[in-house]
């Protein structure tokens, strides 16, 4: 017997599935900044819009040259208006034809991402060396703000206003495509996740939370602080813009106007809720945000019935009064944070035995 | 000095040296509206900034729920109006509802202290969660000023959002409404600061303080109930933001988004003053809204850069002070006076 699933909610599921995967990409290299290093990053937003960039502004016009022969800066306002559509379309009718070009598409704008976020992620280093918590803290946010400003309104870059819809490399797979991708975030989830766990267990992620929590012991004990940050940032940074591609891919769109510090604080929301410091408690705080996102989303109607006023305002109101309750009382969140895992003692004594 | 300065502003003298500076110079010619629409934001987000930085004084955190205090403010005023002014047939002045503004702002800023941050403070919570919390009272208070307004608006059929408080301005005899409200937040913001100041150092109460501000610690010992004292400033800053956001909402449409989406500005003004000095919001409201309006109008417009760029004026500024000099330029200024008197 097959369990019968409504297909409506089979859907909702999925796609909050892939929100959920792309999220927790982005939470993950969150957690690597604040968790572990203890840095104030509200500016976090930056990176996932540099990702967005990379492929709305930069990889979007290669494929228009390459497949479809336009050059969209030619005339950026009439392209943006009036031609986008037809032209994405024509770029997506080869990538339907060849996968392996939908693919090649694909990693370039995945490469692309990461490497513009992580360099942008390596400048703001500079200033996260010399600055204290709170002023480090209003640059991030400013310099976020500057970002989606001169972005957003600049046409050339992502078609400003109206936004840039972006080709479909999974254009091959049909209508598995919603299924597909679910697979490939998923994939990429995994990978970031495994990657993240060995890290944080590894001499450097110890390191880290030693600088986080101690300083000049980190320092007296010859952890070069400055080096680092510069590698936590880069590496966090280009993580985001990995995340922002996906997200962009996800929607097959992408207005740089989008890109507001609110996105920076849904991401804190979830990993204060979840536990900072620890990469399981990450991921779970972006599934107890979904969940509690959807369920809330289910019953928002029923509210309309007793009072008459818009009732995603009372999902915000919960939203607020969740991530006070848990800093009050909870500042841990869920899972706390762990000590590393090291090896087990009796691999340590072999390991000493033979030595 | 202050006072001088902005009689300066405040009167008509600002025509005055219009005439006597601008029409000179031929190469730049600044209109006066323009020049008004400068002084009147700068006097905005010297108000703004003030909240802010007691609000950093007493609680070592900018606010990310700032703004919302500001739109507070602004809603108070217009229910205000609309309830209790316009059927009792009395002159409608956003004027006549500043006592309720300041009270009922000032009272949901005492709240946010007393509810959230002192009990958090007093648990050990770090500059980092104290500032994701006052995001966390951001979504509180926005949400709940919306659900207000939508309540008010399914309910009694009255207009909520996109209003201007613009045309319950006090309007002086002879003047337009940009004169006016130039002459108005002038003298607002000359108040306001005058009272602070006699608050602060001429009073009993202000000696406490600027003593608890100055040692937190030295002024426990001292026997000085600090938390009280502190949520007395809270007051202060609920009443303060509450009014700056009656004047924001006559120059930008009220919704609940109001003071939010500004809040940048308002980091930025105190930054640039120096965050933890009283006065150097006044500094920095000044350079923010000046070079604000006037780098709009006299930089980015003969350059053909849309006008949406302007807000990046500051965010450089801002960005540009904390990289070279994190102290503000109240700090500079005083560096600079001490190394002068050496």
């Amino acid at each position: 017997m097959i369990l019968q699933i409504d297909p409506g909610l089979l859907v909702l599921i999925r796609e909050t599935a892939v929100l959920f995967a792309i999220y927790g990409i982005y939470v993950l290299s969150l957690n690597l900044e604040v968790g572990y290093l203890g840095l104030p990053q509200f500016g976090k937003v930056m990176f996932l819009a540099l990702g967005g960039l990379a492929v709305g502004g930069i990889t979007t016009k290669i494929a228009l040259m390459t497949y479809a022969g336009i050059n969209p800066l030619a005339n950026v306002d009439l392209y943006c208006s009036a031609q986008q559509y037809q032209a994405i379309a024509a770029v997506n009718k080869v990538f339907a034809g060849s996968p392996l070009d939908g693919l090649a598409f694909f990693l370039l704008s995945l490469v692309l991402a990461a490497v513009l976020a992580g360099v942008f992620g390596i400048l703001m280093s500079g200033p996260a060396l010399r600055l204290r918590e709170d002023y480090l803290g209003i640059l991030l946010l400013v310099s976020a703000e500057t970002v989606r400003v001169v972005t957003t309104y600049t046409p050339a870059v992502a078609c400003g206003v109206f936004g840039a819809v972006v080709p479909d490399p999974f254009a091959w797979m049909g209508s598995f495509r919603p299924w597909g991708y679910l697979a490939i975030t998923l994939l990429f989830l995994l990978l970031v996740f495994v990657v993240m766990e060995r890290l944080a267990n590894s001499p450097f992620g110890r390191a880290l939370r030693a600088i986080r929590d101690a300083e000049t012991a980190a320092r007296v004990f010859g952890k070069d602080i400055v080096k680092f940050r510069i590698r936590v940032l880069a590496t966090a940074s280009a993580l985001a813009g990995v995340a922002g591609a996906l997200l962009v891919f996800y929607n097959n769109f992408v207005n740089m106007g989008q890109f507001i510090p609110l996105v920076t604080f849904v991401a804190w929301a979830m990993l204060i809720i979840g536990g900072m410091g620890n990469n399981v408690g990450a991921l779970a705080g972006v599934a107890i945000y979904y969940a509690l996102d959807r369920t809330l989303s289910i019953y928002k109607e029923s509210i309309r019935q007793v009072v008459n006023v818009d009732p995603i305002f009372f999902q915000y109101i919960v939203f607020g009064v969740v991530i006070i309750l848990v800093l009050m009382f909870r500042p841990q969140g869920v899972f706390g944070e762990k000590p590393s895992k090291t090896l087990s003692r009796r691999i340590l004594e072999r390991l000493r035995g033979e030595a | 000095m202050y006072i001088t300065v902005y009689l300066l502003y405040s009167s008509v003298l600002v025509r005055f040296i219009y005439g006597a500076f601008f029409r000179s110079m031929v190469f730049v010619e600044v209109d006066y509206l323009t020049l008004a629409r400068a002084i009147i934001f700068s006097n905005i987000y010297v108000l703004l900034g003030l909240g802010l930085n007691l609000t950093y004084i007493t609680t070592k955190i900018p606010s990310f729920a700032h703004g919302d205090l500001a739109t507070v403010g602004a809603y108070v005023s217009y229910l205000t109006i609309v309830f209790l002014l316009l059927p009792s047939g009395l002159l409608a002045s956003v004027y006549l509802t500043f006592p309720l503004v300041a009270l009922v702002t000032g009272a949901v800023a005492v709240l946010t202290y007393v509810a959230v941050f002192r009990p958090m403070i007093r648990r050990g919570a770090g500059v980092t969660s104290l500032m994701i919390a006052s995001f966390g009272l951001h979504f509180v208070i926005f949400a709940a000023v919306a659900i207000v307004a939508d309540y008010v608006q399914n309910t009694y059929g009255v207009l909520t959002r996109n209003v201007l408080l613009a045309r319950w301005e006090y309007i002086w005899p002879g003047t337009d409404f940009y004169t006016s409200a130039l002459i108005n937040t002038s003298i607002t913001v000359v108040v306001i600061t005058a009272l602070l100041y006699l608050l602060l150092y001429k009073t009993r109460y202000g000696i406490i303080m600027r003593a608890s501000i100055d040692n937190l610690y030295l002024a426990k010992a001292a026997g000085i109930n600090v938390e009280r004292v502190f949520a007395i400033a809270w007051l202060l800053i609920g009443a303060v933001t509450g009014i700056a956001g009656v004047y924001m909402a006559m120059f930008f449409p009220m919704t609940e988004e109001l003071g939010w989406l500004r809040l940048a500005i308002m980091f930025v003004a105190s930054v640039v003053g120096g965050l933890s000095n009283i006065y150097g919001a006044v500094l920095g409201g000044y350079v923010v809204g000046l070079g604000l309006v006037l780098g709009a109008a006299y930089i980015l417009e003969p350059l053909g850069v849309p006008t949406e760029f302007q807000l990046v004026i500051p965010f450089a500024f801002v960005i540009a002070i904390l990289l070279f000099a994190p102290q503000g330029l109240a700090g500079i200024i005083s560096s600079l006076a001490q190394r002068g008197r050496r």
